[in-house]
């Protein structure tokens, strides 16, 4: 019998200790990039914030301005893409009873989540070439290129819009039935009443954007057919938007890769800025969402 | 069969959940091989004596007890107690049936004695769950389809199962959670006829919302309001000349449950 | 469809949901985002199958100069590094559900769920940062210094700071465990009380419930591992900042650099379109990942219906 209960004992123990095990990398990563970036940062304080990469090999670690603009640009213009679509979307499909395309939305982009985003860039690279080819047939010049700020706006959009989406439908659908009856016995347009409702749901929809914000902004794969990367400041004018821009997380993964142990450095200092955003807005969202008002 | 029940003493118990008291200092002496009825209306803590006698109360972290539970000489509740050897020598049957639904029949029975090694020989355990099947009443029902997930039987036969796997662990007692309040008619006759067969064999404690239950298969009865204990006797004494007026109002059913 | 209907519907109603029909144009996007990138990695990733044929996928060659692809080491590199991670992160993940629910107190719970999402927020990235300068190095250390080196002549050994398919695999097993444990933690919690008190009525110890309860929910488990695979074996950056990247036919040496299919993508975009069929080539790839995750979804949609 006590057999029984010692095996129990030990048991129990060995699933606290994969708990333990489990949950210590994260500490430890938020640690070492603390630890790391600070100092990286501190080495050339404020400039690491504006200033450029530096000539490889040298013991300046220069700073990471480009790629802070770059993210800013790219996150900014995704989000004013993704979040009419996803905004509306999600009020037309739960408005609009029993509709198919409602239903198809609410499937798709269920599913649009779990696509890689690998995939999210190279589609939208493909798309392009394909336009440049119609296009060019015709006569016509794509005005997109694809190696662009935009083209790779619209992949980070993508990216996001199914986080907002479904943040935002599962916010609508619960609004209490009552209040949705008061507000339709009112005898309000769907538009109208879908105004009040969101209203209502502000909370979620600031979760939902912090939540797309941060997806957006911690996305490296789908740049690298798209926004490509760029380490120097874009000159700033009306092409702008036309030419590759670089990011903080395409400046991580060049400079982490580079071999150079002072890109290397900047590398931690960018993860540093890219993580402090990046848990900012995961708080920001959290305590949002435990809050209505 | 004789005299093989347990007895089973509750002293001056109290249960807290969180700074809610529920039970309100109850004692209650329930002698071997009868069944005992605890009866009352509905939130009136009869299913929190209950859990209280197999520490099943265990589970629920906001729970406190006091008082003491003695069954058969063993201190339930005493420092060398041991919950799980309580739960052995007393069975539990719930007002929701509640085998595992994608276990089959025989694995369900086979279950606790299994666990808890009371068998010896694959042979042993066939015949112990037969035997415990047959005493549920089930066994004609279910022989052909051992293999066969609990959860596809009715909920007559689901219960039924519940009843066998407890019986499979041969315990001296059996707690029954209003064990027929989620069954049809049908179903409730069965096991009603089954809870007069089982005090053969050892102590059947009820408990049950329904008088008229209540009165059809009990030796003794204990009401049950607010957490009190407010008339306990033998059953054709309480039904017949009850002595609290709490009592008799609920019995003639003009208590709003 | 249901859109045309309404909007007939409306026209002739003549009520004021014009401006609320609108709002289907984002609808309308959204079907239109997924049809095309369907359409658009078939129709690419095609080519490089009427190119190649078969031995795009069952030969191990990748040069752009020969303008020769065959990806079978990427494709076995990442079921390997997937399969690998998903067996760590099984473990890891039934123990951190069953922690959470059947041992933390209330509160920690919270804290735990917070954690959980926490680490999903953080950028992959940084995840490929710390697993290249901090988990590699550790992991090439132990593969490199017996016991584990006397399996170099069969597994093979580490590039440079410890980069190998065995670094990636438990680089992606950290990244998925959070994901894995919500699912599991969440059907572990739905189980409904009375089961509990029907397996402790039994007289059995915790960890014999548990064990019990595990088994009662194992559709779940196996959904949650599911969907955990499809995330690895898209996952990108991370996996190709501590993989090595190198071309290595035995895929199955783990203690050896190696390619993911995403990892591959990832490592060739600035030169891709030097060469003639690269493009093709690595749509072909991206097709493939789409695949396997179409194939993993339909999958989990069967078992999770079934069970």
């Amino acid at each position: 019998m006590d057999t029984r209960r010692l095996r129990s004992s030990l048991g129990m123990l060995v699933f606290a200790l994969l708990f333990v095990i489990s949950i210590f990398p994260v500490f430890h990563l938020i640690a070492v990039v603390f630890i790391n970036g600070s100092s990286v940062i501190a080495s050339n304080f404020p400039g690491f914030f504006y200033e450029e990469r530096p000539l490889p090999g040298t013991e300046e670690v220069g700073g990471v301005g480009p790629y802070i603009l770059g993210t800013l640009i790219l996150v900014s213009l995704a989000t004013v893409i993704a979040t009419p679509i996803a905004i509306f979307a999600a009020i037309y499909a739960t408005q609009s009873l029993r509709s198919r395309l409602g239903f198809a939305t609410s499937t798709l982009t269920r599913a649009m989540i779990e696509f890689p985003t690998i995939i999210v860039g190279l589609s939208v690279y493909g798309f392009l070439r394909i336009l440049d080819e119609v296009l060019g047939m015709i006569g016509l010049q794509n005005p997109i290129p694809r190696f662009s700020a935009l083209s790779g706006a619209i992949a980070l959009a993508i990216v996001m819009i199914p986080f907002i989406y479904t943040q935002i439908e599962d916010g609508l659908r619960s609004v209490p039935n009552d209040l949705r009856e008061a507000i339709y016995s009112l005898g309000s347009s769907r538009i109208k009443a879908s105004i009040i409702m969101m209203r209502y749901i502000k909370a979620t929809v600031i979760t939902a954007l912090a939540i797309g914000i941060g997806k957006a902004l911690g996305e490296t794969a789908p740049l690298f057919f798209t926004a490509f990367g760029s380490d120097l400041y874009p000159p700033i004018d009306a092409g702008m938007l036309f030419r590759p821009i670089g990011s903080l997380t395409l400046g991580i993964y060049n400079m982490a890769l580079s071999g150079y142990d002072n890109w290397i450095r900047a590398s931690w200092g960018a993860a540093l800025i890219l993580l402090s955003i990046s848990i900012t807005l995961f708080i920001v969202s959290r305590i949002l969402s435990h809050r209505r008002w | 069969m004789g005299a093989s029940g347990a007895s089973i003493e509750i002293k001056d118990l109290r249960v807290w959940f969180g700074a809610r008291e529920v039970i309100k200092g109850v004692s209650l002496s329930i002698p071997r091989n009868v069944v005992f009825t605890i009866m009352g209306p509905s939130g009136s803590g009869k299913s929190t004596i209950l859990r209280a006698i197999n520490r099943l109360l265990d589970l629920y972290p906001e729970a406190r007890v006091e008082g003491r539970v003695i069954i058969d000489g063993v201190d339930v509740y005493g420092d060398t107690a041991d919950p799980m050897a309580v739960r052995r020598m007393v069975g539990m049957v719930f007002q929701i049936p509640n085998p595992i639904p994608s276990m089959s029949i025989y694995d369900n029975v086979a279950l606790g004695p299994r666990l808890n090694r009371l068998v010896k020989s694959k042979k042993e355990l066939d015949d112990l769950v037969r035997w415990a099947l047959e005493k549920a009443y089930l066994w004609d029902e279910v022989k052909d389809r051992l293999g066969l997930p609990a959860g596809k039987l009715s909920g007559g036969q689901q219960q039924r199962l519940c009843i066998a796997r407890a019986l499979a662990m041969k315990p001296k007692a059996i707690l029954m959670d209003e064990p027929t309040s989620n069954l049809d008619p049908v179903g409730t006759a069965r096991i009603e006829s089954l809870i007069t067969e089982l005090k053969e064999i050892l102590t059947v404690v009820l408990v049950t919302h329904n008088t008229f239950q209540a009165s059809r298969v009990s030796d003794y009865v204990a009401f049950i309001y607010d957490g009190r204990l407010i008339e306990v006797g033998p059953s054709s004494k309480i039904f017949t000349r009850p002595e609290n007026e709490l009592t008799e109002k609920y019995i003639t059913g003009r208590m709003v449950a | 469809m249901g859109a045309l209907r309404l909007f007939e519907r409306s026209l002739f109603k003549k009520n004021r949901e014009y401006f609320f029909l609108l709002l289907a144009l984002a609808n309308i996007a959204i079907v239109f985002i997924v049809i095309t990138i369907n359409l658009v990695l078939a129709g690419q990733g095609v080519r490089i199958f009427i190119k190649e044929g078969l031995s795009f996928i069952t030969t191990s060659a990748w040069s752009g100069v020969k303008e020769s692809y065959g990806i079978l080491f990427a494709l076995g590199g990442t079921l390997v590094t997937g399969g690998i991670a998903i067996a760590i992160a099984a473990l890891l993940a039934i123990g951190s559900a069953v922690t959470i629910i059947e041992i933390l107190p209330s509160w920690a719970r919270a804290f735990a769920s917070t954690l959980t999402d926490l680490s999903a927020a953080i950028p992959t990235v940084i995840y490929g940062l710390w697993g290249l300068f901090v988990l590699s190095p550790v992991i090439g250390g132990l593969i490199s210094t017996p016991p584990l080196s006397l399996l170099t002549p069969y597994l093979g050994s580490p590039g440079s700071l410890g980069t190998s398919l065995l670094s990636a695999s438990i680089l992606l097993s950290i990244m998925i465990v959070p994901f894995s444990t919500a699912i599991i933690r969440e059907s572990l919690a739905r189980i409904p009380k009375y089961i509990d008190e029907a397996l402790y009525s039994l007289g059995l110890t915790k960890f014999e419930v548990v064990m019990i309860k595990l088994r009662y929910i194992r559709t779940s488990i196996l959904t949650a591992l599911m969907i955990s695979y499809g995330r690895a074996v898209g996952e990108t950056v991370a996996v190709a900042m501590v993989i090595g990247n190198v071309l290595n036919p035995d895929f199955w040496r783990i203690f050896s650099p190696g390619y993911t299919i995403a990892s591959l993508i990832a490592d060739q975009y600035q030169n891709a379109e030097a060469y003639t069929y690269m493009v093709p080539a690595i749509f072909g790839m991206a097709l493939i990942l789409f695949l396997i995750g179409l194939g993993i979804n339909i999958y989990v949609s069967i078992i999770s219906r079934r069970g």
